[in-house]
């Protein structure tokens, strides 16, 4: 019998799996070579190549990262991205994965991270992928790793579809649990939790974050 | 620091001048609010602070895709125009159109920060469910509404045709669905109404094209009623648009919200229980309009779900699933039984 109204099958979802307003943090150009891995699809090519990006590379497996790298690709990308981190059984792994994507960029180039905290309140359940570590670490192994310039954004409420992204700043934080939490808490305990003193400690134990840092301009020989 | 397009912007921001002065105290810092999710379709917003402040100054709506600037352009000119017909009293009114940029090939819409309450959020909790805080809430949106109409109404030139897809609309809402024969003769009887208007019709005014209490902000300062998201603004001899649609999205969102067909259903019933006192009191304080047109509220309504049912299939080149409620709406509307007088002079 035919239906009275189209089938929900004709409806198209604009919506991917994946946010990937990330790339307004990066310096992309339509010229970048962009190497994304991870994700459980490619919602990237398609979009990047939107906005006129049209060298992008889609890696499915984190862990593969190093398999990558090859005569052809070494330097070769302007962006590294790991939007979704990657799986690290300890924390040495950190500088082995840093390295190994620095040898994928160009000098100058930028690697983006999002990892989820250790030490994070109200973190949710453990994603497949995800990677976990702690600022201070990430930071800290990717100065040894050679690069510099490391910008480290608060991100909520998950990596894949964040709401809120922000540079690392207290009133920022402060803003931004007013306007997530506002038509949920009472008006005194959000005050509360979004003063100065208190946001100033929860910058460091945020959940997830995004980080992004530049390769430096020192050839991969002589690391 | 390797955020080139948050660099840019924020430069941009910080050049900008008023009466000689820096429009706002550098060094600037921003969040992101990732609005809607991930839909392509959708903007991300920007929120852009001043120095030590810690509420922000400017709101940013960038497009995820080029593309879609187009309607942040149209916006940003239809903001322009208002600002113009509202003089001074537009800040009470709506956001203020700053700039429109295009820093590389991303365009960008600044505008002011409204503080206040988005009754978005706010309706759920302390409206819906409420009928004294739904019949105060749609006098101030039709006082709103009305005092928006006398400000823009602009007496037709001679010859003047004001452009108008919405027979093109109900074409493509024939296309999208099944109809019975009821529903036909009512798209007919709307066809004919939208005619008989137009012929009538001596001036234009600024319609929102989206009038619905998810873009309406209660100021904190004033505590009056603010409205945002203009970019289905256009100049129109029917307010029609504007008028119905308030009443059709505060009585979907007072209904269950699943399944659809009861969604429908339950916003019908919410209608019927408005219809005695809350429909013809937000009607009168909206008033007669004495310059441009406004159907009965038998067609009123369903032009409203019309036009929302084919609006991102026409505009964004796909159907949304969710605008299906609107086709379910168009439909209770219809079969609303002859003897339930709900349309009986208004």
């Amino acid at each position: 019998m035919e239906s009275k109204y189209r089938s929900e099958t004709s409806f198209q979802h604009s919506l991917p799996k994946s946010s990937s307003d990330w790339r307004f943090l990066l310096p992309i150009t339509e010229n970048s070579r962009v190497l994304i891995i991870g994700g459980e699809q490619d919602d990237f090519t398609d979009l990047f190549n939107k906005i006129g990006v049209s060298s992008v590379t889609w890696l499915c497996n984190p862990s593969a990262v190093a398999g990558e790298l090859n005569e052809n690709n070494q330097n070769y990308f302007d962006i590294v991205a790991l939007p979704f981190g990657f799986p690290a059984a300890k924390l040495t792994d950190e500088i082995e994965v840093f390295r190994t994507v620095r040898r994928l960029l160009h000098p100058g180039g930028s690697i983006f991270l999002g990892f989820s905290n250790k030490l994070g309140l109200f973190r949710k359940a453990f994603i497949a992928n995800s990677y976990q570590s702690t600022p201070h670490h990430v930071i800290r192994h990717l100065r040894l790793s050679g690069y510099s310039d490391i910008d480290l954004y608060g991100v909520m409420s998950n990596l894949e579809t964040p709401e809120y992204i922000f540079p690392l700043k207290a009133d920022l934080l402060g803003f931004t649990l007013q306007h997530r939490y506002r038509y949920l808490l009472p008006a005194r305990l959000l005050h509360y939790f979004s003063s100065r003193p208190l946001v100033s400690i929860v910058l460091y134990l945020l959940s997830y974050y995004f980080v992004i840092a530049k390769s430096n301009h020192t050839p991969e020989t002589n690391l | 620091m390797t955020v080139e397009f948050m660099d840019t912007l924020t430069s941009y921001i910080a050049s900008l001048r008023r009466q000689g002065k820096p429009l706002l105290s550098p060094p600037l810092h921003w969040t992101i609010l990732s609005n809607g999710a991930a839909d392509l379709h959708d903007c991300i917003i920007i929120f852009v602070f001043e120095a030590n402040k810690t509420q922000p100054a400017l709101v940013v709506k960038v497009p995820r895709l080029p593309e879609d600037g187009l309607a942040l352009q149209l916006e940003y000119d239809r903001l322009v125009e208002l600002w113009e017909h509202l003089g001074p009293y537009a800040a009470f009114r709506v956001p203020e159109p700053v700039a429109m940029l295009t820093l590389g090939a991303q365009p960008a819409f600044v505008i002011s920060y409204i503080h206040g309450e988005s009754l978005l959020r706010a309706s759920r909790r302390k409206i819906w469910g409420k009928p004294e805080k739904v019949y105060s809430l749609a006098i101030d949106a039709a006082e709103f509404l009305r005092d928006i109409v006398d400000r823009t109404a602009t007496q037709l030139q001679v010859g003047e045709n004001v452009p108008t897809d919405i027979l093109k609309k109900i074409e493509k809402f024939r296309e999208m669905y099944h109809f019975t024969e009821r529903e036909d003769q009512a798209l007919e009887g709307l066809i004919k109404n939208i005619e008989s208007m137009r012929r009538r019709s001596t001036h234009k005014a600024l319609i929102q094209g989206d009038f619905w209490h998810g873009n309406m902000i209660r100021n904190s300062s004033h505590g009056g009623l603010m409205l945002v998201d203009w970019q289905y603004s256009r100049w129109s001899t029917d307010v029609s648009l504007d008028v119905y649609l308030f009443l059709l999205a505060g009585a979907l969102a007072s209904a269950p919200q699943f399944p659809f067909e009861e969604r429908a259903r339950g916003a019908m019933e919410v209608l019927l229980q408005w219809r005695p006192r809350i429909i013809p009191d937000y009607l009168q304080a909206f008033g007669k309009p004495d310059q441009c047109t406004l159907m009965p509220a038998r067609y009123g309504m369903l032009l409203c779900c019309v036009e929302k049912a084919v609006r991102a299939s026409m505009d964004l080149g796909f159907d949304q699933v969710n605008d299906l409620i609107w086709r379910l709406l168009f439909a209770e509307l219809v079969n609303l039984s002859d003897e339930s007088e709900f349309y009986n002079e208004i």
